[in-house]
């Protein structure tokens, strides 16, 4: 088949077209919902013997899959169901914060470490002329 | 604020757990303390803490914590002991109202959670330095 | 964006197809298929990565291997193109 022009075309839709810049979107509101909740998280940590403190969270699962789908708007954090609470009120559980926040903290890595690897792909992109 | 943000939340935090030791742990000191420097027994202290608005991020408002006061609990347990220097006319005996078992709690908990909240400043760090490595 | 084309080979390569007609079409065909591979590689790279982040650890490694291998077939893509144009400027020198 000789289509020299669409190929063309579809090398600069790969890069600069549609594909591209929509993930790189989407993966950067992704690693700005995991930020957002860990600072929800330390805020439970630091009120962990607060009385009366409930523990907030964002729905995790939702946000990411919303951000992951170009979703701009920021979740509201809510209570999290489920917990004990003490004589004081407070429900925070160690436990669970320690387990969300190693969770959090792994996802933004590999999502700032497949950002890194966007960004290369459009520089090797944009250098292609050697 | 963002990442950043978590430092202050997490350092107002570690500032309070400190506290909780200190006083956790002169109450243990203290627990039979019949006679202090009032010629008093010893009082029990207990940190009084709430959360405190720290900053607003763009999902809502992200609090941290503080010591509000320290108060000292009025009571003391009588204990018939008419041989003890302290005894009063009737024999008994004003003791501390401490429960060391109580106090050790707390002061693990202090412990526990002082540590939980210096790993979130740590994770804190990690995260903006995988972020610098993005536009590497 | 469109900085990407560099030399703007899109033109170069018309006007070139035209003069030396459909001889050299197998130029095309590979850089056709190294296009074809790169977008595939790139939209399997896309999905893997969101499962990765949203689901268990099993498909993270995975994810950066699929993300790896869709960079390379967009280096591939390049380096071809770039080929294909250097081999269309050397003929288009022959031809008086």
């Amino acid at each position: 088949m000789i289509g020299g022009a669409p190929a063309i075309e579809e090398l600069e839709n790969l890069t600069n077209g549609t594909a591209m810049p929509d993930f790189i979107d989407s993966l950067a509101r992704f690693l700005e919902v995991a930020s957002s909740r860990q600072q929800f998280i330390a805020s439970n940590i630091a009120n962990a013997n607060t009385p009366g403190f409930k523990t907030q969270d964002v729905d995790f699962r939702k946000s990411l899959q919303a951000a992951l789908s170009g979703e701009t708007n920021a979740p509201n954090p809510s209570e999290v169901a489920g917990l004990s609470e003490r004589p004081d009120g407070n429900n925070v559980s160690l436990e669970r914060e320690a387990l969300a926040m190693a969770d959090t903290e792994a996802r933004f890595k590999v999502a700032a470490q497949m950002l890194r690897i966007q960004f290369r792909q459009l520089s090797t992109a944009i250098q292609g002329e050697r | 604020m963002g990442l950043l943000g978590i430092m202050s939340v997490s350092g107002s935090a570690l500032a309070v757990e400190r506290q909780r030791a200190e006083i956790a742990a002169g109450n243990l000191a203290n627990s039979e303390s019949t006679r202090g420097p009032d010629g008093k027994a010893y009082r029990k202290n207990v940190a009084v803490v709430s959360a405190v608005p720290a900053y607003r991020n763009a999902s809502g408002l992200v609090s941290g914590v503080q010591v509000d006061t320290i108060n000292t609990v009025n009571s003391t347990v009588r204990r018939y002991e008419p041989w003890h220097p302290d005894a009063g006319a009737d024999g008994y005996v004003e003791y501390p109202d401490i429960n060391p078992a109580m106090e050790m709690a707390d002061l693990m908990s202090a412990d526990r959670s002082f540590q939980l909240n210096a790993a979130a400043i740590q994770s804190a760090k990690a995260m903006l330095a995988d972020s610098l490595e993005i536009a590497k | 964006m469109s900085m990407i084309s560099g030399i703007q080979p899109r033109q170069t390569l018309d006007s070139l197809r035209e003069a030396t007609g459909p001889v050299h079409s197998e130029f095309f065909e590979t850089l056709q298929a190294a296009i074809k591979n790169a977008t595939e590689a790139n939209e399997q790279a896309h999905t893997t990565a969101k499962q990765a982040l949203l689901g268990s650890d099993v498909d993270i490694p995975e994810a950066m291997i699929a993300m790896q291998k869709a960079e390379l077939s967009l280096e591939l893509a390049v380096q071809v193109r770039n080929k294909v144009v250097q081999a269309y400027d050397e003929i288009s020198k022959l031809q008086f």
